[in-house]
Formats: structure tokens, C-alpha cells, sequence
């Protein structure tokens, strides 16, 4: 993948207790496509920690049943266990780009962990748990919003993709909105069809993009959608037809909270982008 | 060379040269080659076998199916084959037979039968059918309203997990209490602005607050288990609706596929049938082709056989070709049980042999089904379970495919009972007289299952219409091997050597076998010599090769003999000692060779001993042959005194076995020579089996005895007085060679039928044997005369001997 379409370096998969096959697939083809490195983060709460320091602590076990007094150390054995578990899984989902990749496990607070972490050339990767009680759970609250607070892009991906084949949406307020040059570098990569959906009227076409169009065979199609500042409605219904594998939208005036509604609505992955960043060049057109 | 005579009576006259060889009669064919003939096909001389063939073939009835037997080269096959094509044709295509999976019983695959020259269609249909569904089942539940309405099945269920959980954390973080996941389940945590209370600061706060916040977590800890507990049932609504949702999205997309399927086999009631099962099994098992990768149960690490989609695929058993029309004529040469009645293959997936119907292969009989399977009775018999399996088949009249390593606990993997396979088929056997014969006395089933039985003839007799008809077959053989045509000569020839291997002056062999290796050999010598056309000095040249190959044992055994190492006198007289001849056959080739029989007589007990039957190399016949002799001494001689002989007969320099009846004349010669003290002549030998009355019996090979003692006098000299003595009966089976027949035209040898002892008797010592005259007694100087007297001697010497052991045992 030409890096000159866009500014990412690097794909942070953040990983907590599990994390499905599908989405450490998807990272992988990501980091290939975007030709980003692939960082596996694996993220070892300190607030279990805390927790096991109070003295009535007890977890309710899910195999097997029923609630078990928390003692330190056997916690710390588990999440080791957890950990090299994740490492394997890791090792053998990145294959061929195993020189381009790395593992780390981090310990301490999630937020700030991300936080230290994540810079504005990455992709945190955020996988939602499959179980409602793990999204609900402290630690991937943490997470979600940590990674929403860092510099980085936020991919949110669902627990169960249904599709890996399909064009690239960019939802875009307008013509010069940086997703579309965020999900044309992907589309290009991924031999897909970008599909714009923004509101009509002519300055919804960039010369960029349409440049980029004729350099790299890139097809385009735009839709028109109505008020795609109000909440995730307009964009769902624009979206009800299309059969994407990718939407790629900015933080403003967008939220995470709609995001996780389209990953909820649509079971694809959503690219949430930091409305500033461009791709390389962009700024100097911007001056 | 004079005539044996015997009190003016009995007169025994060498053969004329027109009885030691038949010469062909082609007077009744005219051809200059066997170009010139028109050939003829099928069964030459089998009248009998023919009709038996034709009633075999066409009667419908269990049991009456064929056992073919005959002599070996007799090309039974190929004859059978030829009337079983014209019978064939008249049939009507069998079916095809086809196995699919049986969806209720995998272990039990489904046979279905389609009209001949579908099944191939019927697999390809069912072929294309998964491929259509590969490639739109995805399509359909990928759809946006598949999608919509799963995604909204999974919503509720997230909805219902959701809405739950999240009042849960709701009710905690309003009691400022926080829900973990931890490695191995959740925990409620004490939190302070959303973060978990660290362990320090939790046992700084007041006692009481602890109590609180520790009952609160606790109450709370119900809730969440209270909700774990209902996550399962949530779960199996879920995957209730969600299947339900499958199998209606996977019927929308099957259900016009499968039609245009059925419809193609409208007209088979049993194959639409399966097609809608097969429908009924998409259904419920769409996740095959779309959702793998989805819910995580691939399940291509299982242990199974093949693909997961094998299972909607048609596995052609048995197809006819509807571009040859008729019944299958099928010839098995290896007909091991898998082979014959089909078997069931396994493969190997991580250690473990697995199978499925796919893996069901088609043996001998599913092919022949319908028409006519052939067989070799020796090679069924050969193989391990075959004949037994065969028995059993015919008797059910259905083909069910039996794994019998299963049986006898060599697998112990899973195996299947495919559906049996009606059966109608004619099998025929073949194998030759001695198999049948024992087969047949040895298992009582065998007139159960082969009723016909077609029995070749080895030869037929010889007139100029058989000998025309012959000629034709030869005609027929030189075009099917693309040998050159024989002249006239040549086929005399050829046909005279026929009658040789026959045995007989008056008959033809049908060995179509010998005859064509015949032809091959004449003709590579006919090339060899540049000749377009085989000559009779061509056949000549071929018959003496063949012998000149195989001859070498022959050859040794002549150069014993005349190097005396081996002792056979041409000369002379002897008393007791005779020249019998005996027959060895080696690998096919057969040479007659003399041998030294001795005897040697003393007063004893009335026992006539035979040292090979001593030394056990006599075989059962030939001992019968001597036994024979004491009857006819016993009968003859002597009858109001107890028989007082002791008399030992030997082969001498015979090192191996004996068998056969053909030396007993010889034997009894010897016999009467030694006890009448009367010498034989050594320049004559003899063959033939005698009764106890005395008369000369047939022998077999007549033509190679004499040969053989022709080959050591005429490598010695021919003296004029050598001859053989034969049994008269034996005289029509002479089809002497050449140079023995001109010997005999010449004077310098001779053969001499005889018909009793008597004309024998005198041949070999020149007396009269002597008949018994009216007052009970043999002329004097007769042969008879003489055992006789001597008889009569042992006996009183017998009887004296007796008397004084007797009175010592007295004075005793």
C-alpha cells in the first residue's frame, strides 16, 4: 500500500480476556493493506489488582460456576496465563508480517496506558467483547473511552463481522472531510469501491479525490444523506443498502457513542478518524 | 518281419504301415491356402457344450446358472463369449445403480436404481446443485434483508443482555460500586469516581461504611448472578430464532435450485424422493456453506471423511454406456472378494480410517448385473472368501458388500451396511474337469447355484467334414493373429498333429490353444525362411522344435540307456526280464522311455510282491495292476492246489514314482517267463494293462511308448526283429512319427497288436501259450503247461515242508 495516501503508521489491537479470530484477522489484513506495524497490546487492568487487595473481593467464576474468594496471587497467575494465551494467538494470527509486528503486555490503569501509548499516527483497534456483561465491565468502558481521548484513530469492531468483502464508506460532511481520503487509501489498498455518503450539492466532490480517482482506477459513488450531525439515524439509513465491509467516519461532530451504534446496527468494523488529520500534502492545499 | 504263432493257432502280424498313421482327407475342401477358406466363429465340435450355453444363458431361473469345463486351452472363454454376444444384444440395457448418503443413518447408504445411462447425469445434477448453492447461498445470507432480520435477532438478545447488565452497572455506579471482568469471570468492585477503590485507601474508611458497602456489593453480586443464570436461556433463544431464521432464509434460496433439479428426474419417483431430503438437510445444516467463519464452528478439524458437502454428492456405482446397447458381458481375472462384490475403501484422517458412502466401490457383479459375469473357477477358489461370497449372493439375490477384515476383527474402525443391490445376473464358470468334479463331490451347494453344466469335448472325430471344418478353424486363427495363410500341405499337416495330440487316429483335438501355438511357430518359420505362405515343412519344422526345446530330460534319459548306465537290452533273450515302457510328462511335453521289469519266483505263500508298492513308489493303480496278476494266476493255474508262490516284481533303475496300470502284461510276461524258466526277448517291448482272465487292455500314449523304444534301437540298429507289442485296442490311436512308420515300411521294426496272454506269451519266447485240453491239462512244452507244472512244484514243496514241520511238532 502507497503510505503517501495516508498517515497512519501503526495499528494498536488492543486486547483484553478475548479477543475473536476474525478481528485478529482483520487487524492483520489492515496492517497489510495500510502497510502499518501491528502492535498486540495486552492489557492488564491494575484495578484487578486493587480489587484483590480488599478483603471480601470474590469473582463470580463463569466455567464451573459459582463466587470464589480473589487471592493476589493466583489473580496475577491467571492474567499471565490470560496474557501468554493472547501472545500465542497473536504470534500465529500475524504470519507473514510477524517482522512488522510486536506484543506487549502493559500493566496498570487502562486509561493511562492507552493514553501513553497511542500517538496520532496509530490505530487503536477496540474489539467489542461478545458478552454483554464484558461491555458493560469497567475496564472496557475504560478502554473505549481512553482510546477516544488519545491522539490515535479508534477502530471499533464488532464481536461478529459479517462481512469482508465490500466497498469502503466514508461518511463525510463535506467535499474536503478527511475520512474520505482516509477510506480512498484504504479502498485503493483493498481493491474496493468507496462509497461517499454526505449531504448533496456540489462541493461534496474533492479535486483530490477525484485526482486520486483517475491515478489509481478508484471508483467512487456518492449518496446523499440527510442531517448526519444529529445522531447515527440519517447515516444508517443512507447505509441500509449497501453491503460495506468498512465505514470510515470523523470524531467530529460524530461521537463514539455513534459510532458504537453503526458497529451495532451494521456488525462492520467503524473507523473513527481525528477530524484534523489529513493525509500527507492535504495541509499545504489547505493554506 | 514274421508273425508270433502258437500251436498253429494263434498268430499275432506287425501292423500294416496305413494303421500306424491316418494321413489328412482334404478331399471335401477345395483351397489352395487357408486364405481361400471362409473362417468360421464360435464353437467348432461342442454340439453338447453349445447347447448347454444357450439353455444356460437364456432360461431365467435362480440357480441355472453355468459351469463351463473342459480341457485347458480349449479357449472356452472366447467360444462362450462369442454366442454370449449375440445373446447380450438382445437384452435390454440394465440399470444404473447409484449410492447416496442416507441423512437418518449415514452408516446405511442408500442404493437407488435409475434407468441405464443416468446416473452419470443424476451426479452431475446433484454436483452442479452444490456448486449453485456454494456460490448463492452466501449471496442470500449476506442480503441486507437476511442481515436486518438477523442483526435484529441478535440486537434483542444484546438488547436483553444489554439492558440488563447495564441497569446492573447503572444500580452500581449509582451505589458507587463498579462491575470487573476478571481472567475467569466478574467481581463487584467498591469504585470512587468511577475508578476501583485502591486496597490502602478501602481500609482507611470507617468500619461501619465498609459493613455497607461490603452488604451493598453483595446484594449486588445476587443480581449479577441472578443474571449470569439467564444468560443460557437468553442464548438458546437466540440461537433458536437464528436457526429458524436460517432454515427460512436457506429455503427461499434452496427451494427453486432443488426444483430445477427435480425436475430433471421427474420420471424417478426415488431419486426425487432423496432430492427432497437432500433439501430438508440443506436447511437444517445452511451453515456449511455461509457461516463459517462467523460463529467459529468450522468444523474442518473434525474427524470425517471427505468434504462436508460429499454428502449431497452422487456416488456412481455401476453406469451402463447407452451407445452399446444390451447386457454386460463382464470377465473378472481377479476376482478377490473387494473385486467380485465390491468393497469399502477407507481413507486415513489423523490416524484414523473413516469412510463414507463416496468411498463405496463397485465390484464385478454390480458391473455384470443384468447380463453375464464370467469367471475361473481355480482363481474364485484361490481367493479368500470369494467362492463363499458368491455362494451367498446367488442365494439372496442381491449384492450386499461385506467388509471382511470387519468380520474377523482385523478394523475395528467405524464401517457401513450399504444397501444391498438386487441381483440378476448368469455368472459363468470356468475350470476344467477335475475342479468341477471335486467341487462337486465335495460341496453339496455348488448343484444349487450352477445347475448347467457345459462340458467341453477335447476332441471330435475325425471324417473330411470335421477335418474341412478344422481346417476353417485354422483359417480363422491365421487371420485373427495376423498369421500368414497355411497351404494345403500345411493344414494336413497341422490336422494330423491334431489328431496326434488327440490320442487318436480317429479324432481331431479341440484344443484350439495347441493348435494356434502351432500356427505361430509354423509361421515364424515361414518368415524366418522369407515364405508368404506356411508349408507343411513349415508345421514340420515348428512340431520338431518344440520337441528339440523340451527334450532335454528325454534326451538324458536315451543317453543313460545307451551308454548302458541305465540297462536295457535290444537283443537277446532273458528269462524273467522284460523291456516294459512307461510315459514321463514334464512341463506339457511327453516322451515314452523303456524300462528293465524283473521277476523273480520261489515257493512261498501265494504272494505276489510288488518291491515299488514295498518301498511306497508304487502308486494305488499300479499295484492294482500287479494284484491283478495273482488273480489271474490263481484263475488260470493250478485250480485244485493251494497257490504256493512267492514271486517279486520290480521296476528296475526306477528311482522315483510308479503310477498307472500300463506295465501289468509286461509284469505278467516276466511272471510266466520266470516261473515257466522259458527267456523273453529282449528286442521287443511291451505295453498294455491286462484283466484276470488274460486279455490285453488299452493304455494311454501308446504313440510315445513306442516312439521311445523306437528313438534306443534306432540309435543302437535297427536288428529287423524289434517291435512293440500293443494292446489291440490301442491300434486306432496310432499316429506314429515318421521315421517309425518308415522303419516299420522297411521291415526293420514292428508293432504288434495283442489282444490275450496268450498271443504275447508266444510273441516274446516263441512257444505256444497252450489251451487246456479236454482232460484238464496244457499241451506239453506249452507255455501254460510249464507255470503250471512249476506251480504245482512249489506247492508240493510247500506241502512238504509243511508235513515236516508239521510232524516235528508232533514228535514234539
Amino acid at each position: 500500500m502507497p503510505t503517501e495516501l495516508h498517515s497512519f503508521r501503526r495499528l494498536v489491537l488492543g486486547l483484553q480476556s478475548s479477543a475473536p479470530d476474525p478481528a485478529m484477522r482483520l487487524a492483520v489484513e489492515l496492517a497489510e493493506l495500510l502497510d502499518l506495524d501491528l502492535l498486540g497490546l495486552f492489557l492488564e487492568d491494575a484495578s484487578l489488582r486493587d480489587l484483590a487487595g480488599i478483603p471480601f473481593a470474590r469473582e463470580f467464576r463463569l466455567l464451573g460456576g459459582g463466587w470464589h474468594s480473589l487471592d493476589l496471587d493466583r489473580l496475577v497467575h491467571d492474567m499471565e496465563v490470560a496474557a501468554r494465551g493472547m501472545e500465542r494467538t497473536f504470534t500465529q494470527a500475524v504470519g507473514s508480517l510477524s517482522k512488522r509486528s510486536q506484543f506487549e503486555v502493559m500493566r496498570g490503569p487502562v486509561a493511562e496506558a492507552i493514553t501513553s501509548i497511542s500517538n496520532t499516527g496509530d490505530i487503536v483497534m477496540i474489539v467489542e467483547p461478545t458478552s454483554a456483561a464484558e461491555r458493560v465491565s469497567g475496564q472496557f468502558s475504560w478502554l473505549v473511552k481512553a482510546a477516544f481521548r488519545s491522539a490515535a484513530a479508534v477502530m471499533l469492531v464488532p464481536s461478529r463481522i459479517i462481512r469482508f468483502k465490500g466497498p469502503i464508506v466514508a461518511v463525510a460532511m463535506a467535499g474536503d472531510d478527511p475520512t474520505i481520503a482516509a477510506a480512498a487509501a484504504i479502498a485503493v489498498a483493498a481493491k474496493e469501491k468507496l462509497i461517499v455518503i454526505g449531504p448533496g450539492g456540489r462541493d461534496r466532490e474533492n479535486p483530490r479525490t477525484a485526482q486520486l480517482a483517475a491515478e489509481t482506477g478508484l471508483t467512487i459513488q456518492y449518496v446523499t444523506a440527510g442531517d448526519l450531525s444529529a445522531d447515527s439515524t440519517a447515516c444508517l439509513k443512507a447505509m441500509r443498502q449497501l453491503q460495506e465491509r468498512l465505514v470510515v467516519m470523523a470524531r467530529l461532530p460524530f461521537d463514539g457513542a455513534t459510532a458504537s451504534a453503526i458497529v451495532t446496527a451494521r456488525q462492520v468494523p467503524v473507523l473513527v478518524i481525528e477530524p484534523e488529520r489529513l493525509p500527507p500534502g492535504e495541509g499545504d492545499s489547505r493554506t | 518281419m514274421a508273425a508270433a504263432e502258437s500251436a498253429g493257432k494263434i498268430a499275432v502280424w506287425p501292423l500294416s504301415g496305413d494303421k500306424l498313421y491316418r494321413p489328412t482327407n482334404l478331399s471335401e475342401l477345395s483351397f489352395s491356402t487357408t486364405a481361400d477358406l471362409q473362417p468360421i466363429d464360435g464353437l467348432v465340435g461342442q454340439a453338447r457344450a453349445l447347447e448347454a450355453i444357450q439353455f444356460g444363458t437364456k432360461v431365467e431361473r435362480a440357480g441355472f446358472n453355468l459351469f463351463v469345463i473342459g480341457p485347458n486351452g480349449a479357449r472356452m472363454q472366447d467360444a462362450v463369449k462369442a454366442v454370449l454376444i449375440e445373446e447380450a444384444r438382445r437384452k435390454p440395457i440394465p440399470s444404473d445403480w447409484v449410492y447416496v448418503n442416507n441423512f437418518a443413518d449415514p452408516d446405511r447408504p442408500i442404493a437407488i436404481e435409475l434407468p441405464g445411462g443416468r446416473a452419470r447425469e443424476f451426479r452431475e445434477s446433484m454436483h452442479k446443485l452444490v456448486d449453485d448453492l456454494k456460490a448463492a447461498m452466501p449471496a442470500v445470507f449476506q442480503s441486507e434483508d437476511y442481515q436486518t432480520r438477523r442483526g435484529a435477532i441478535d440486537e434483542s438478545f444484546q438488547k436483553k443482555q444489554g439492558e440488563a447488565f447495564t441497569a446492573l452497572r447503572d444500580k452500581a455506579a449509582e451505589k458507587e460500586v463498579v462491575l470487573l471482568r476478571t481472567p475467569l469471570g466478574f467481581a463487584l468492585a467498591p469504585a470512587k469516581d468511577g475508578q476501583v477503590v485502591p486496597p490502602d485507601e478501602f481500609k482507611e474508611w470507617p468500619e461501619a461504611k465498609r459493613r455497607q458497602v461490603q452488604a451493598i456489593i453483595e446484594a449486588l453480586e445476587k443480581e449479577l448472578e441472578h443474571i449470569i443464570h439467564q444468560l443460557p436461556q437468553w442464548e438458546k433463544q437466540r440461537r433458536d430464532e437464528i436457526r429458524q431464521l436460517n432454515r427460512d432464509t436457506a429455503k427461499y434460496a434452496v427451494d427453486q435450485l432443488i426444483e430445477e433439479t427435480k425436475a430433471s428426474f421427474s420420471d424417478i419417483p426415488r431419486v426425487a424422493q432423496h432430492i427432497d431430503m437432500v433439501r430438508s438437510d440443506l436447511v437444517e445444516n445452511v451453515t456449511m456453506f455461509v457461516m463459517k467463519s462467523e460463529d467459529g464452528d468450522d468444523d474442518s478439524s473434525a474427524l470425517k471423511a471427505g468434504s462436508s458437502f460429499d454428502r449431497y454428492e452422487v456416488n456412481v456405482l455401476v453406469t451402463q454406456d447407452v451407445g452399446q446397447p444390451g447386457a454386460p458381458i463382464v470377465e473378472e481375472l481377479h476376482p478377490a472378494l473387494g473385486n467380485l462384490i465390491g468393497r469399502i475403501e477407507y481413507i486415513s484422517v489423523r490416524g484414523a480410517l473413516l469412510t463414507n458412502f463416496r468411498l463405496i466401490k463397485g465390484g464385478a457383479l454390480h458391473r455384470a448385473n443384468g447380463g453375464y459375469l464370467l469367471l475361473d473357477s481355480r482363481s474364485v477358489l484361490m481367493e479368500p472368501f470369494s467362492w463363499a461370497a458368491l455362494k451367498r449372493i446367488l442365494r439372496r439375490g442381491e449384492i450386499a458388500i461385506e467388509d471382511i477384515a470387519r468380520f474377523l476383527g482385523f478394523t475395528s474402525t467405524v464401517s457401513l451396511e450399504p444397501d444391498p443391490i438386487p441381483l440378476k445376473v448368469k455368472v459363468i464358470l470356468f475350470g476344467d474337469r477335475l475342479l468341477y468334479f471335486l467341487l462337486a463331490a465335495l460341496d453339496p451347494e455348488l448343484a444349487d447355484y450352477f445347475k448347467v453344466l457345459a462340458d467341453f469335448e477335447n476332441d471330435f472325430v475325425r471324417t473330411p467334414e470335421n477335418e474341412a471344418i478344422l481346417a476353417r478353424l485354422l483359417a480363422t486363427l491365421t487371420q485373427r493373429d495376423g498369421l500368414n495363410a497355411l497351404d494345403r500341405g500345411a493344414v494336413a499337416l497341422v490336422l494330423e498333429h491334431a489328431a496326434r495330440l488327440a490320442d487318436h487316429a480317429g479324432k481331431l483335438s479341440l484344443v484350439v490353444e495347441q493348435l494356434r501355438e502351432i500356427l505361430i511357430e509354423a509361421d515364424f518359420c515361414a518368415r524366418q525362411a522369407e515364405r508368404a505362405v506356411i508349408s507343411r515343412a513349415d508345421v514340420d519344422q515348428a512340431l520338431k522344435a518344440r520337441i528339440r526345446r523340451a527334450a532335454r530330460v528325454r534326451d538324458r534319459a536315451q543317453e543313460a540307456i545307451l551308454e548302458n548306465v541305465a540297462l536295457i537290452a535290444t537283443e537277446g533273450t532273458h528269462v524273467g526280464q522284460i523291456n516294459g515302457l512307461s510315459v514321463l510328462e514334464l512341463g506339457g511335453f511327453s516322451f515314452g522311455h523303456p524300462t528293465r521289469i524283473t521277476c523273480q519266483v520261489r515257493p512261498g505263500t501265494g504272494k505276489v510282491v510288488d518291491i515299488e508298492r514295498e518301498v511306497e513308489l508304487g502308486g494305488p493303480l499300479h499295484s492294482k495292476g500287479v494284484l491283478i496278476l495273482s488273480g489271474f494266476l490263481a484263475g488260470r493255474y493250478a485250480l485244485d492246489t493251494p497257490m504256493s508262490l512267492f514271486a517279486s516284481l520290480v521296476f528296475e533303475q526306477s528311482y522315483g514314482g510308479v503310477e498307472g496300470d500300463s506295465a501289468s502284461s509286461a509284469e505278467l510276461y516276466a511272471l510266466l517267463s520266470a516261473l515257466a524258466d522259458v527267456p523273453l526277448r529282449q528286442d521287443l517291448a511291451v505295453t498294455g494293462s491286462v484283466n484276470q482272465h488274460g486279455e490285453v487292455q488299452a493304455i494311454g500314449s501308446v504313440n510315445e511308448k513306442i516312439e521311445g523304444f523306437f528313438d534306443i534301437c534306432d540309435k543302437r540298429r535297427l536288428t529287423g526283429s524289434q517291435g512293440v507289442l500293443i494292446p489291440q485296442a490301442n491300434v486306432q490311436h496310432l499316429m506314429l512319427r515318421r521315421e517309425v512308420i518308415d522303419a516299420c515300411a522297411a521291415g526293420q521294426f514292428a508293432i504288434f497288436p495283442v489282444s490275450t496272454i496268450d498271443e504275447g506269451i508266444a510273441l516274446l519266447t516263441g512257444l505256444p501259450a497252450g489251451e487246456r485240453a479236454a482232460d484238464g491239462t496244457y499241451p506239453p512244452n506249452s507255455i501254460n503247461r510249464r507255470v503250471e507244472d512249476r506251480l504245482r512244484a512249489f506247492a508240493n514243496i510247500r506241502r512238504s515242508f509243511g508235513s515236516e514241520r508239521s510232524g516235528t511238532a508232533t514228535g514234539i
